[in-house]
């Protein structure tokens, strides 16, 4: 793990590599924690996993303060990467036996625990669309709706203000509306 | 950019402009954009479409996914049952806001009984229930025994918003208290349980807003339950748009504070005025002011010119009818009445003040008093005004910061720093009547400075800006200085305080370019209010040298700290402890630029400043005294350094014991100072002693005790321990190494160091080589990176990898003539360096040059009889001789002549191998003039010199010689 902070710096300053690391590094935590979530530990609740997963990094003092923001970038990116597959491997879960959502936690992964995967996933393609025309407004929805973060924090990570976030998400979320309901 | 992209630019922003305008202006907007771009208006159409329909998956579950509960219109209150998870069973009640129901889960779940509130038709049920959406995390995190908890929440099937708590079975609290003739310490005490929960969401950045007797449910254990928090305001801001008025809808005007009746910012004083109006009704049955009005307009009117009775007044009035109703028995009009009068009555009066920032600043304030009254003590409110304000200021602190406290306590610091400041005026005006005047300016200003402090932590409020919560203390001082230029315009001498107090609190954030700019308006500002040579303009002078200093630059620095100083004495304000706090910073400058004398005296002054003002036993006389102790040993004045850390040392065992944190780092200091004076085994112990006391109270692997085995190591390394060395060395690196650091780089090097003295030369190369990348991770391409590479050259040079060497050698050349170009030491060290490799690879026209320049270089860095000059006239004087010129012989003996007289003088065991280098070169001198005895002898003492491992190579040379001369080797002829 104390390599993270250093790919943070990497990846930032645009080496491919070290963020194809940093995201490996980083999913194997969170899918960790995500399988926990899905379970029902009960430890787990009211705490989004990837607050989780980061005061565990920092705790071990591998991220530094001032890389937090583009920590919760990356872990959002991946908390929507282990949806999606949790979402196409759901065969595997459901033998698994019941599945229990603690609440409170992560819209996305209540969605899935809610059998929604069609949602979900028509959500991930229009994301996709999103991203297309305005990757920082699709990187604000990843924060929100996989991450789990509320506006108030993304405001904090990114150094900006909760009221232009706010305009931010009212437009993500109309883009993704319209998507999903046009013909 | 793409063309769907500029697209969506242009969309999105007329979205933006749009989706905020009412909708008959909006219509009017659109209708004029399609005439000009009908594909655009339709997009922007689409997109205000899709804003305005839910998104289950988007919104969360709970808008429209958790089935709703078959609720009927009012006029069919029983439901028929329902589908969803929460079965109605019975109404429990109606509010302002709906009717309350009890329910069950019915999907099996877990059994539990919750109260359900399922809210009147006709609220903005879509707004209400985004808004529950954003605030639920919030309002979960409310976990508190005496708060009833937010289950969960949704539509109904019938589309109106519910949301669902913990039942509970209990009256409301005055009820209660009437049913169980509770008296009057009773009531309080149960009141002073209500504030302590109210409290408790106040510091989770929770106001109730709506907070009364029917809110609060008391159980039969007698256990006081606060229903509704945050739910108040869910619900007016969600009415934003479809309302017009206040918010007055959802509560009872009755209980209302007079800012929510006045549409004035609402914040935790709110609670606070509710509390005092249930602590009256509680004790008199009754509220101490009635609203009548009918209209908004009329109860604004009242609220606006509010007078309240007293609550002993009211007690007074009381019939024995309702004496007997609300305490059974046992009380008298008149006795309740002498009960309530004085402190309670004040209680009272000081909560439901009409101005929220003179009633409690917070719920915690206020049950404080309740329990200040129950056990006799005298209660805050009381206090003089001055004194009183301030812990209402504290308290504001800590429920506002929670997140910041770095910033409470600075902003405390400079706050407490204006009130002294303010008292030595009071105390000047006593001595002097001419003073009077100014003095109560002063006293009027910190009144001013805390007022601002505190409007900039009620932003903190949850009401005025949730976000606020997560505002890092950078932030938040950099909002509060973009204040400052708003909101006191007019105000120049406060604005130059508080610019000051901030732009100090931005250094001690690390805000250090951030500090400079705001400690330069600061002082530009008290320069015109003050003229130049105030004590308040040196002060702040002052301040702003420190920031400079921060940014580093240090000549600058040293300026403006000298002439603050300058004007500070003369005023006769050298003795403050700002004064001495300027000192101590301009120590360290004057260190660096090698006045230790006048650095000394600065820090000691220090010292006395903090003893006179604080105490000599004072924790923050033993700050000063670290500072005094590192200027002495930086100085070489180790005697000294070691008194000032031994005081600190027993200053800071008897404030926090002997176990502290803090006296391990100042014991380091101890073995620090130790170490240098070669009193090794007394270093040990300091050192070690240090690391027990770290390993108890940190982190295994904390940065200090990486720190402190590192010198734990190179203590060893030097006692010749090497196998212990190399221990700590590894632990210490495998500490430091988890974050690329300086000192990590730097302790790589001294292991690097290690390896070399154990005649390990590639080994060591290959730390230096870690060293190096360290160094370039943490430092980038710095000085240090590259000495560190020199370090690896002369490692491979002694390795015999020449060619390495070689490459690496004129790299870090380069790149120091590129960082570092004229730095004296780096080039003298950069010239040993490759002189010593261009002599190992026989290049002695290239040695000799660089070999001149190093000796030349280390006598004006050492004094003449150091060890470091003697070295580099044998390693000159061995280019020379290699060049086996009879021109350069006489000069080359004169080195080393020099050089054995230097290091024979010297005797310490240190300089054997040294000397024994010296010897091989006289031998060669002896040889290349034909004097063979003399070659062979001096051989031979160089022989017995050399048995170190780190001279291994020169023994090496020394072997093949002798076996030239015939001379003995390892005792063989």
């Amino acid at each position: 793990m104390s390599e993270i902070t250093e790919l943070i710096g990497k990846a930032r300053g645009g080496d491919p590599q070290a963020s194809e690391r940093l995201f490996a590094t980083l999913y194997d935590e969170l899918r960790r924690l995500a399988a926990g979530q899905l379970r029902g530990d009960p430890g787990m609740r009211a705490t989004s996993l990837v607050h989780e997963a980061y005061l565990k990094l920092a705790a071990h003092g591998a991220i530094e303060v001032n890389d937090r923001g583009h920590y919760f970038a990356v872990a959002a990116r991946i908390m929507r990467q282990i949806v999606i597959d949790h979402v196409r491997s759901r065969a595997a879960l459901r033998r698994g036996g019941d599945v229990h959502i603690a609440p409170l936690t992560t819209t996305a992964l209540q969605a899935v625990a809610q059998d929604r995967d069609e949602e979900v996933l028509a959500l991930d393609a229009a994301l996709g669309s999103l991203a297309e025309v305005d990757p920082q407004l699709a990187g604000l929805v990843e924060m929100r709706f996989y991450a789990g973060l509320e506006l108030s924090e993304i405001a904090s990570v990114q150094e900006r203000s909760e009221r232009s976030l706010k305009r931010d998400w009212r437009r993500a979320r109309a883009f993704l509306q319209r998507e999903l309901t046009a013909e | 950019m793409s063309t769907a992209t500029e697209r969506w630019v242009e969309v999105a922003a007329l979205f933006d402009e749009l989706a905020d305008l009412e909708h008959v202006v909006r219509a009017r907007r659109l209708a004029e954009l399609e005439q000009s771009d009908p594909m655009l208006a339709a997009e922007v159409r689409a997109l205000l479409l899709a804003d305005d329909a839910p998104n289950p998956l988007l919104d969360g579950e709970l808008a429209c996914e958790v089935a709703g509960i078959r609720a009927q219109d009012a006029a069919d209150p029983v439901p028929a049952g329902t589908t969803g998870p929460w079965q109605l069973l019975r109404p429990l009640g109606e509010g302002g806001m709906g009717v309350v129901w009890l329910a069950e889960r019915t999907d099996g779940a877990y059994e539990q009984q919750v109260a359900v509130k399922l809210l009147k038709r006709g609220m903005d049920t879509e707004a209400i229930l985004r808004r529950f959406l954003q605030e639920r995390r919030i309002l979960a995190r409310l976990n508190h025994p005496n708060i009833v908890r937010l289950v969960d929440g949704g539509m109904s099937a019938d589309g109106r918003p519910y949301y669902v708590m913990d039942f509970v079975d209990g009256q409301p609290i005055t009820r209660y208290a009437a049913d169980h003739h509770l008296d009057v310490h009773s009531r309080m005490r149960l009141l002073a349980r209500v504030a302590d929960a109210v409290a408790y969401a106040h510091a989770q950045l929770v106001v109730h807003r709506d907070l009364k007797p029917s809110n609060v449910l008391v159980d039969s254990q007698g256990e006081p339950r606060v229903l509704d928090f945050g739910i108040a305001k869910l619900i007016e801001e969600s009415g934003e748009q479809t309302q017009t008025g206040t918010g007055l809808r959802v509560m009872s005007p009755a209980y209302a504070a007079p800012e929510q009746i006045l549409g004035e910012p609402i914040g935790t004083a709110t609670d606070v005025y509710a509390l005092g109006l249930m602590l009256c009704e509680l004790l008199v049955g009754q509220l101490p002011r009635q609203r009548r009005g009918a209209t908004p307009a009329q109860l604004a009117l009242e609220a606006s010119q509010e007078v309240t009775d007293r609550a002993s007044t009211l007690a007074a009035r009381m019939s024995p009818v309702q004496l007997q109703d609300l305490y059974g028995d046992a009380v008298e009009a008149r006795q309740l009445a002498r009960t309530l009068s004085g402190d309670l009555d004040l209680i009272v009066t000081t909560a439901l003040q009409r101005e929220p920032s003179r009633r409690y600043a917070t719920a915690a304030a206020f049950a404080d008093d309740l329990r200040r009254w129950l056990e006799g003590r005298p209660i805050s409110a009381r206090a003089d005004s001055a004194g009183y304000r301030l812990k209402t200021f504290i308290r504001r602190h800590r429920v506002g910061v929670a997140a910041s406290v770095l910033v409470a306590v600075s902003l405390l610091g400079g706050l407490g720093a204006a009130l002294w400041q303010a008292q030595l005026a009071r105390a000047e005006a006593q001595r002097a009547d001419v003073e009077r005047g100014k003095a109560e300016r002063e006293l009027a200003r910190s009144e001013r400075v805390k007022d601002f402090i505190l409007t900039l932590f009620q932003e903190q409020d949850p009401i005025s800006r949730a976000s606020a919560v997560a505002r890092t203390p950078v932030a938040l001082i950099r909002d509060g200085i973009a204040q400052i230029d708003s909101s006191l315009a007019g105000e120049p001498e406060l604005q130059a305080q508080l610019l000051k107090d901030l732009g100090e609190i931005q250094i001690s954030l690390d805000d250090r370019e951030a500090a400079k700019a705001t400690l330069k308006r600061a002082w530009e500002l008290q320069s015109n209010l003050s003229g130049p040579d105030s004590i308040a303009t040196a002060e702040v002078l002052a301040a702003y040298g420190e920031a400079v200093y921060a940014v580093g630059d240090v000549p600058a620095s040293a300026t403006l700290l000298r002439d603050a100083l300058a004007k500070l004495r003369k005023a006769g304000a050298g003795n403050l402890p700002r004064a001495a706090l300027a000192e101590s910073s301009l120590a360290n400058i004057e260190l660096v630029q090698g006045s230790n004398e006048e650095a000394e005296k600065l820090a000691r002054h220090g010292v006395e400043v903090f003893r006179d003002t604080y105490g000599v036993d004072d924790v923050r006389v033993a700050s000063r005294l670290g500072v005094l102790g590192k200027v002495q040993q930086e100085a070489g004045n180790y005697p000294d350094a070691l008194a000032s850390y031994r005081e600190a040392l027993a200053i800071v065992a008897k404030n926090n014991g002997e176990e502290h944190v803090r006296t391990a780092m100042l014991r380091t200091n101890v073995g620090d100072v130790l170490r240098v004076q070669h009193k090794y085994d007394e270093a040990l112990v300091q050192y070690q002693a240090a690391l027990g006391i770290e390993r108890a109270k940190l982190p295994a692997d904390h940065l200090y005790v990486g720190g402190t085995l590192l010198r734990l190591g190179d203590l060893q390394r030097r006692m010749g321990n090497l196998e212990a060395a190399e221990r700590s060395f590894t632990e210490s690196l495998a500490i430091l190494g988890k974050t690329p650091s300086g000192q990590y780089a730097q302790a790589l090097q001294t292991f690097g160091g290690l390896a070399r003295a154990q005649g390990r030369f590639e080994l060591a190369a290959q730390r230096y080589r870690k060293s190096f990348e360290a160094f370039k991770a943490a430092t980038g391409d710095s000085v240090y990176t590259w000495i560190t590479a020199l370090l690896e050259v002369g490692a491979l040079t002694d390795a015999g990898k020449l060619a390495d060497a070689d490459r690496l050698a004129a790299q870090a050349v380069a790149a120091l003539a590129r960082v570092s170009p004229d730095d004296h030491y780096n080039n003298t060290f950069a010239a040993s360096v490759i002189g010593g490799l261009r002599l190992a690879e026989s290049r002695y026209d290239e040695a000799i040059p660089l070999l001149r320049q190093t000796l030349a270089g280390m006598q004006t860095i050492y004094d003449k009889d150091h060890a470091e000059i003697a070295q580099a006239r044998v390693a000159l004087a061995a280019a020379l001789l290699g060049k086996q010129e009879s021109g350069l012989r006489d000069e080359a003996a004169t080195l080393i002549g020099t050089a054995i007289e230097t290091l024979t003088r010297a005797g310490d065991a240190g300089s054997e191998p040294m000397l024994g280098a010296a010897y091989l070169e006289r031998s060669r001198f002896h040889q290349q003039g034909g004097d063979l005895a003399a070659a062979r002898a001096d051989v031979e003492a160089a022989m017995v010199r050399l048995r170190t491992p780190e001279y291994a190579p020169k023994l090496r040379q020394a072997e093949a010689l002798a076996r030239q001369l015939g001379a003995r080797v390892d005792g063989k002829a």
